[in-house]
């Protein structure tokens, strides 16, 4: 055991001291820093997209007031002052005749359909007021008018689940696949590389004289799964930190307290049957990683042989995108059991509700089962495949290890 | 002591050791020889397990324990260092893997580089080095742990002659410390000059075993070197005298049919007089090894 540890540790510790596992760490933090400075960059930009309004009405004043796009101004020489000094983009005139409002917008481009809508809203509350208190109504009449129709509504059957209108099973299926996709790709990769490298370099037979194969392939496992925890380690960390650090972030802390509920429940999806296909599915795809790692015999080739690796990880991937909009199709169901894709398939499945715990739990313990199963045989012929350094490709190195 | 006992090893329906049985006593050195392809490697893989066999190999009386690779060196054929280590996290995790501890292989770790003349600090990558510093750093690693029994798969290769030298020398030191040697070359001299026991295989037969000398008197004292003014043709002529070559620096080489005849030879090319060179000798491993490996050709 001591020394499947001291690979472990050997394997660790020469991935985790290489630049690129430290930019691979720092890429996702160093997104997010530089998204942070553009969209600052930009908010500062945007400070004078405001667009100025000329208005006696007390009511549209007020509503102006509350409003972060448009600004008051007093007369219209003060606003076409602002304009001509590019402060606004442009400003409205409301003039008030006969009890009926107009507003007339001067500027270089159309206004943006947002700040129109807002502006609508305001005009026709405004020019509400003024169509009640000409009409002279008593206040039951004006509560009579308030009165507006209900609208329920009885579903008794669903055809097809799907999340188009919930934000947090969306957040919950992306978050879960694209960490899923990046982990695999990223580690599969990794592992390839630096099996077919050790190879590469014929030390094996120096170490094999010290251990068993099998132990070694143990240790190795071991060692990139450690790379996996502390690079997710790192990230979680880095999450709570902002979690527990957005409510005292100025100009953040109201953006977090509205979307908390949404995160704090794609929390709770990610953590329970995302989290288990997640860490079956990227320990099955490493060992078979390392598997093709050690068909070949130079390192320049293990890209090359993890290929098919990469392909299946590809249909699991798109396959499930898909799924967002195609629903669950009986292919769907039957790609959900099969390891490798169930990783990617069941998760999702569950996320929209459109499987049971139990299926849920019947997929996870079959790719636990293949799991286990590839892990015992590829440790008994690792030996054999990483001892034939003749460059005869995969397939005849396959075939010699299971000669032994 | 290591015994291997009918040693038997195929790959698929090719079989490539046949009956392999021969001893390796405690503190002496045993030379594996063969040509490519002979088996030397596999006999070295089986040993360390790398491969399924059939057969018996034991050390001390029983069968090989995890604790035992333990107190094994092994260099292999192929040269392997991972490059982009330094020389001291390199070896310490060779080492470590044999159960030394780590603070002692950097302790020690300096005064073998300079035994070995290690053109190198422990703190250097393995990539900066030359060829010839690597392969004394896997020796290093291969012996830094005192190992009992040190299995060297053609230590020499690639060596410029001082550095053959220092490896001599090394494994000689090894020798005096106890240790138990099998090592393989194509070159017989080095065998000739390192080794007490020798095996010969070929195709996966051994054939020849047993202690350099003893093998080397069997066949009888059939060489002659000689200094003389004599011609080839005379030379020939003489009694017993099966092949005459000529040798550097006016000396002949006489290959005789039996021993018995070098006293009449030698009476015949003094007659009575002073003769420069006359020596009489058993043939020596290399070529033990062409008539050997020749005859199974044949």
């Amino acid at each position: 055991m001591n020394k499947i540890w001291l690979v472990a540790k050997e394997t660790y510790r020469r991935e985790v001291k290489t630049w690129s596992y430290l930019l691979m760490i720092l890429a996702p933090f160093l997104l997010v820093f530089f998204s942070f400075v553009i969209g600052m960059v930009s908010a500062g930009g945007s400070d004078d997209n405001y667009v100025g309004v000329v208005t006696s009405n007390s009511v549209l004043k007020q509503a102006i007031k509350k409003s972060e796009d448009f600004d008051n101004y007093s007369t219209e020489a003060k606003a076409k002052k602002a304009y001509k000094d590019e402060d606004i983009d442009g400003y409205v005139l409301i003039e008030q005749k006969n009890n009926q409002l107009a507003a007339t917008y001067y500027s270089d481009e159309k206004m943006d359909s947002d700040l129109k809508s807002e502006l609508l809203t305001s005009l026709n509350t405004a020019q509400q007021q003024l169509n009640l208190s000409k009409a002279k109504l008593t206040t039951k009449q004006t509560q009579s008018l308030a009165t507006r129709a209900q609208f329920k509504q009885q579903v008794k059957h669903v055809e097809k689940k799907s999340f188009d209108n919930d934000p947090v099973k969306q957040i919950s299926f992306w978050v879960l696949l694209i960490i899923l996709y990046m982990l695999v790709i990223t580690y599969t990769q990794v592992t390839a590389q630096d099996i077919a490298t050790e190879k590469g370099t014929k030390i094996m037979e120096v170490i094999f004289s010290s251990m068993p194969g099998g132990d070694y392939f143990t240790g190795k496992i071991l060692g990139i799964f450690g790379e996996i925890i502390t690079q997710v380690l790192i990230y979680v960390v880095g999450f709570v930190a902002v979690y527990c650090a957005a409510p005292y972030i100025d100009g953040f802390s109201d953006l977090f307290r509205q979307y908390k509920p949404m995160i704090d429940q794609a929390i709770g999806n990610l953590a329970s049957w995302g989290l288990v296909f997640t860490i079956i599915g990227l320990v099955l795809f490493i060992i078979f990683a390392a598997f093709c790692g050690a068909l070949v015999a130079k390192s320049e080739n293990a890209n090359k042989a993890v290929g098919p690796l990469s392909t299946l990880m590809l249909i699991g991937f798109l396959f499930t995108v898909n799924m967002q909009s195609g629903g669950d199709t009986i292919f769907a169901k039957v790609l959900s059991y099969i390891p490798f894709l169930s990783s990617f398939v069941m998760p999702a499945r569950v996320i929209m509700g459109n499987a049971t715990n139990l299926e849920a739990a019947i997929s996870a313990l079959i790719a636990l089962a293949a799991t286990v199963a590839s892990f015992i045989w590829i440790r008994k012929i690792y030996p054999n495949l990483i001892l034939q350094t003749d460059d005869v490709g995969p397939w005849q190195n396959f075939k010699r290890s299971l000669r032994g | 002591m290591l015994k291997i006992e009918h040693l038997n090893k195929s790959f698929g329906s090719t079989q490539v050791l046949f009956d392999v049985s021969f001893n390796v006593s405690d503190g002496r050195i045993l030379g594996l020889v063969g040509k490519n392809g002979s088996g030397k490697s596999t006999i070295f893989h089986s040993i360390l397990k790398f491969v399924d066999y059939d057969g018996q190999i034991s050390i001390d009386g029983h069968s090989f324990s995890a604790k035992d690779y333990d107190t094994i060196g092994y260099l292999p054929e192929e040269r392997s260092l991972m490059p982009k280590l330094t020389i001291e996290d390199q070896v310490v995790f060779l080492a470590s893997l044999k159960g030394m501890p780590a603070k002692k292989i950097k302790e020690e770790l300096p005064d073998w580089l300079s035994r070995l003349a290690v053109k190198g600090i422990p703190m250097d990558k393995i990539k900066s080095l030359s060829k010839g510093n690597q392969q004394k750093v896997q020796m290093i690693a291969t012996l830094i742990h005192q190992p009992k029994l040190i299995i060297l798969d053609e230590p020499f290769s690639g060596l410029d002659p001082v550095n053959v030298d220092l490896m001599k020398q090394l494994i000689l030191e090894e020798k005096r410390k106890g240790a138990t040697i099998i090592f393989s070359d194509h070159d017989m001299r080095n065998v000739e000059e390192l080794c007490d026991d020798v095996v010969m295989i070929n195709d996966g037969h051994i054939v020849l075993n047993g202690p350099v000398n003893e093998i080397k008197n069997s066949f009888g004292l059939t060489r002659i070197f000689v200094r003389t003014d004599k011609s080839a043709a005379e030379l020939s002529a003489l009694p017993g005298v099966k092949d005459v070559i000529l040798q550097n620096n006016g000396m002949k080489l006489l290959i005789l049919a039996d021993e018995k005849y070098g006293k009449d030879i030698f009476n015949q090319l003094s007659d009575g007089q002073y003769i420069q060179t006359f020596d009489q000798e058993p043939p020596t491993l290399d070529e033990i090894f062409k008539m050997k490996a020749g005859a199974r050709h044949e």
